[in-house]
């Protein structure tokens, strides 16, 4: 039996011959096989049945035999005849090239995010029936939020659409007993999760039923980057223990990679959680999903928990009052909010740059089509047919596109690895170019110039052939490819226009973002974090202990000019909200409840940190246990809730049902997004030494430290944590500088890329119009000569082609402007302090496009018009 | 009318077909080819020089039985004409006019007129 690419080879070899050439190969196939083996003769039969597709092609029969229009033949004297035109005008296919490779490389760095995100099948099993329930919050108004243990524990009680409700939450784990003490990242989740998402393991198996039951043995389950990391891949490690948080713990499995999407790649360590139906219900940190009864739809799923979620704000209305929940289908929930209107514009936004492209392509294509109008006659003169003409035209261009795609992936490669180095996040890590990316870049090579190179290939084959052989014949082109032209043009500034204006924005919302006062003094700061274990620091005093020596032993060493303790660095870690009484009240209406955020600090926080004192004092080695509970609060508390900074002093509130005396204000610092200022308490760790643990094995905190250098100082703060306690993990260890930078490493990532891309948009609608005015001025040189011979000056020749290409740029730029607004107020949430109506920044564009506009028609229409008279008369 | 003048290659086919009778088809003749004139070639490009023969008259082709050792495809068998005949014969002749009183070692035909050691 022949192989079967031989047989593919044959089905495309003349029918005439077919038959009896297979039926030799058949032969000479066996007498070979026997003769010297089956692999010897598959290789001989494929090549004989390549040489017979090549020798005897498949032709339709259009036209008499002989005359050789094989589709092959025909494909590969097209491909030929390509080549040699690419070769024979090297600046051109440079030019055609570069533009090509610039446009699809942008689009397939974006795919690369698309398909990660959207394309790329998600790792669990069958997603359309798992639904993610999610709280809507009625203070902040969010609607992705998560839930409470207890209220978990009340919807898996109360829902019936869903088959088995599942939830899970972050935290963080000590490992001891394996060298230094580490920090790892946990997913804390209830044990039918695994079996809800469908989780797959490389080695061993998923938890014991039951394993999340209060007192069950210590099971766990780590992730496959994890295993690679800590244990080389050591396939015994199942069943073996680890001493997690001082408490051994077996590992049951090895989770396949496959799971190691967006932060879940994160996750080291996956465990059970103890489900404590006594968790208090404003500690919402559950993420809950299950999975939907067959039948149920998402719709019927999401009425139901709207419905359970009114019965649980009636019956705790003190914590869930205004609250609801809602369903949401796997693709939402997997994907943050901003993500979607990231995605949606940088995908507008690069589908935008390939049109600018096209358009540009186009014109390019079409000037020279009409410069080779006199040989495209020619050719249909001896005989070839238009449809003959068109294609030989596309599969030139097509050779444009593979190189351009070919040259678009090392761009794009390039431009994902800059972007890998820059980012701190550890997403943009699994932005990679993969097959998915390989094909959709395969597909926008060969289909781009379908675009670009159709219409010029139809219009300039429409021309009559004995018009355009005859000499001196206008090659200009009719009307119709004026007009043509200048849509393209139109519609090249415009799409400009609107990246500008929409990277413009972006930009100035990125410098606003990083130059804002924050309120802090960051430079010249080291920041670390560590965990202390409450199974070796067991009471609020044996921490408070610690606490004070570490600080201690900080402050201690030389070039360590400051040091402090806090449980929430600034900017970097989430703030999370309390309600606060004052002076005892309670507020009517939820809404109107006071509210802040709360950290505990150490005294030397606010020092340390440069946060000025506004009026009262900060805290003293005496506000210690035992003494009156004080509190500090900011600017903006005191402004909005204690009736200004100067009444601040003295009053009394409560935070967590714990009453505090206010002793101090203290100026504002930033909320993290940059857009405001919370409301925020402080409270002297050392009266709340165990806050920070709220319920956690180990009490995270966060250390910082002010010096000279703050990079060098760094060894000698583990030096000293390794000294006081080794089982104490320090991870997390850079420069406050470098934290906040990292923290907008995304954005700024974001915001080169806009930039990159209206750049490229600008470039390119410049240069498309120059071409334009260039080949519209060298095609009226003749027109010039006899103006300026009848006596105009070349003055007014320049100022008439400028009205000309002006209208169209006024008409380009007015839509480009229109269509930039649009654009930006899609990006409104990502405009930090800045209107995405801000007039200077459309002025601004107006400005930039006009002057680029004027230079790009101004040199080509100087140059044509800068001819000698006599000479462009003689042209003829 | 002088019959044509034949190509190297055609010549080969040509012989193949008179040393083959009526066993001449595609593979047999490929396989005549490489046997004795030590030539590497396709069987496309014997069936595109067949094809060349036939148009010029110099060959005739028949389509045969389906065999079973073919995989039930058919096999076109081709003989050839007296033109065809012609024509090789006045090849042949040429070649050995034009080998005729050449130093032996040149003389492709030698061993075949050679008798004495």
């Amino acid at each position: 039996m022949l192989p079967p690419l031989a047989r593919l080879l044959l089905r495309m070899t003349d029918p005439a011959v077919r038959e009896f050439v297979a039926g030799d190969l058949e032969e000479g196939f066996a007498a070979i096989a026997r003769a010297d083996g089956a692999s010897r003769a598959r290789r001989w039969s494929t090549h004989q049945a390549f040489a017979a597709a090549r020798q005897h092609p498949w032709r339709l029969r259009l036209q008499p035999r002989h005359t050789g229009d094989g589709l092959m033949r025909t494909l590969l004297q097209d491909l030929r005849y390509g080549v040699r035109m690419v070769r024979r005008q090297p600046t051109f296919s440079l030019v055609v090239i570069l533009t090509l490779a610039l446009a699809i490389g942008a689009n397939t760095v974006i795919f690369s995010f698309a398909n990660i995100l959207m394309v790329r099948p998600l790792p669990l099993r069958d997603t359309d029936s798992l639904g993610w329930v999610f709280a809507v919050d009625p203070h902040m108004g969010g609607n992705r939020g998560p839930l409470s243990i207890p209220d978990y524990l009340d919807y898996r009680k109360a829902l019936s659409s869903f088959e088995a409700l599942g939830a899970s939450t972050r935290a963080s784990l000590t490992l001891t007993g394996r060298g230094d003490a580490k920090r790892l990242t946990a997913s804390r989740v209830t044990a039918n999760l695994t079996d809800i998402w469908g989780l797959r393991f490389e080695l061993g198996r998923g938890f014991s039923v039951g394993a999340d039951l209060p007192g069950a043995g210590g099971e766990v389950v780590i992730s496959h980057r994890y295993w690679d990391r800590e244990f080389n891949r050591d396939p015994s490690i199942v069943g073996q223990s680890l001493m997690l948080d001082g408490r051994p713990a077996t590992v049951m499995g090895v989770l396949d990679p496959a799971i190691e999407i967006g932060n879940i790649s994160e996750i080291d360590i996956w465990i059970p959680i103890a489900l404590d139906a006594a968790a208090p219900r404003t500690d919402r940190i559950m993420r809950v999903m299950g999975r939907l009864k067959p039948g149920v739809t998402l719709a019927q799923a999401n009425a139901e928990v709207g419905q359970v979620a009114r019965t649980i704000a009636r019956e705790h209305a003190i914590t869930n009052e205004g609250w609801s929940a809602r369903v949401a289908p796997t693709r939402e929930a997997m994907t943050g909010t901003n993500t979607w209107v990231v995605l949606t514009l940088l995908s507008l936004v690069v589908g935008f740059v390939l049109l600018l492209a096209c358009a540009n392509l186009a014109n390019l294509v079409l000037s020279r089509a009409t410069g080779r109008r006199r040989e495209l006659a020619v050719r249909s003169a001896l005989g070839a047919s238009r449809l003959r003409v068109v294609r030989q035209m596309l599969t030139e261009n097509v050779i444009y596109g593979i190189c351009g795609g070919a040259l678009g992936l090392v761009v794009a490669n390039a431009g994902l690895a800059a972007m890998r180095a820059a980012a701190y996040e550890p997403f943009f890590a699994m932005v990679r170019i993969d097959r998915n990316v390989l094909v959709f870049t395969a597909a926008l090579a060969l289909l781009t110039p379908m675009l670009f190179a159709i219409l010029p290939a139809l219009q300039s084959t429409r021309a009559d052939a004995s018009d355009a052989l005859k000499d001196g014949g206008r090659t200009g082109g009719g009307v119709r490819a004026q007009r043509s032209r200048s849509v393209l043009i139109v519609a090249q500034l415009g799409l400009a226009v609107m990246l500008l204006v929409l990277a413009t924005l972006l930009v100035q919302a990125l410098k606003n973002t990083a130059d804002a006062p924050l309120g802090i003094d960051e430079r010249r700061l080291l920041a670390a974090k560590f965990d202390l274990p409450e199974w070796r620091y067991t009471s609020g005093a044996a921490m408070a202990a610690f606490d004070d020596q570490l600080v201690a032993r900080l402050a201690a060493n030389p070039g360590i000019e400051g040091a402090a303790l806090v449980d929430r660095l600034p900017f970097v870690d989430g703030e999370p909200i309390s309600d606060v009484t004052i002076d005892g009240r309670a507020a009517a209406r939820p809404e109107d409840r006071p509210w802040a955020v709360c950290s505990t600090v150490s005294d030397g926080f606010f020092s340390t940190m440069g946060i000025r004192t506004v009026g009262g004092r900060v805290f003293q080695p005496d506000d210690r246990e035992g003494r009156a509970s004080v509190a500090v609060v900011n600017r903006e508390m005191a402004r909005r809730f204690l009736g200004g900074p100067d009444h601040a002093v003295g009053s009394r509130v409560a935070v967590g049902g714990e009453p505090l005396q206010v002793v101090g204000v203290v100026a504002d610092v930033l909320r993290a997004d940059r857009e405001a200022v919370n409301p925020q308490v402080y409270l002297p760790l050392r009266q709340h030494p165990v806050r920070a643990a709220a319920g956690k094995a180990s009490r995270p905190m966060a250390l910082i430290v002010r010096a000279a250098d703050p990079s060098v100082v760094a060894p000698a703060v583990r030096a000293q944590m390794r000294g006081l306690d080794a089982d104490v993990p320090i991870y997390e260890m850079r420069t406050y500088h470098q934290a906040l930078d990292d923290d907008l490493s995304s954005s700024r990532i974001l915001g080169s890329m806009f930039g990159a891309f209206a750049l490229l948009a600008l470039v390119l609608a410049a240069s498309g119009l120059y071409a334009v005015v260039s080949y519209a001025a060298s095609q009226r040189v003749k027109e010039f000569g006899l103006r300026i011979a009848l006596g105009a000056a070349p003055g007014d020749i320049t100022r008439m082609m400028l009205r000309q290409t002006g209208t169209l740029v006024v008409i380009g730029l007015v839509l480009g402007l229109i269509g930039g607004r649009a654009l930006a107020m899609l990006a409104t949430s990502l405009l930090y302090r800045v209107s995405p109506s801000d007039p200077a920044t459309y002025a601004g564009v107006t400005v930039t496009l006009a002057a680029i506009a004027l230079i790009a028609s101004y040199v080509p229409v100087r140059r044509a018009t800068a001819v000698d008279p006599v000479q462009a008369l003689r042209l003829e | 009318m002088a019959p044509p003048t034949l190509g190297e290659f055609e010549q080969l086919v040509l012989l193949a077909l008179v040393r083959l009778g009526d066993q001449a088809y595609g593979i047999s003749i490929h396989g005549e080819l490489q046997r004795r004139a030590r030539r590497d070639v396709t069987v496309a490009a014997v069936y595109k020089t067949l094809e060349r023969l036939e148009d010029k008259g110099l060959a005739v082709s028949r389509v045969g039985e389906p065999t079973a050792e073919r995989g039930g495809r058919r096999k076109k068998y081709f003989s050839i004409q007296p033109a065809g005949r012609r024509a090789l014969a006045q090849a042949l002749a040429s070649l050995r006019r034009m080998t005729d009183g050449l130093p032996r070692e040149l003389d492709p035909l030698a061993p075949l007129t050679d008798v004495e050691p």
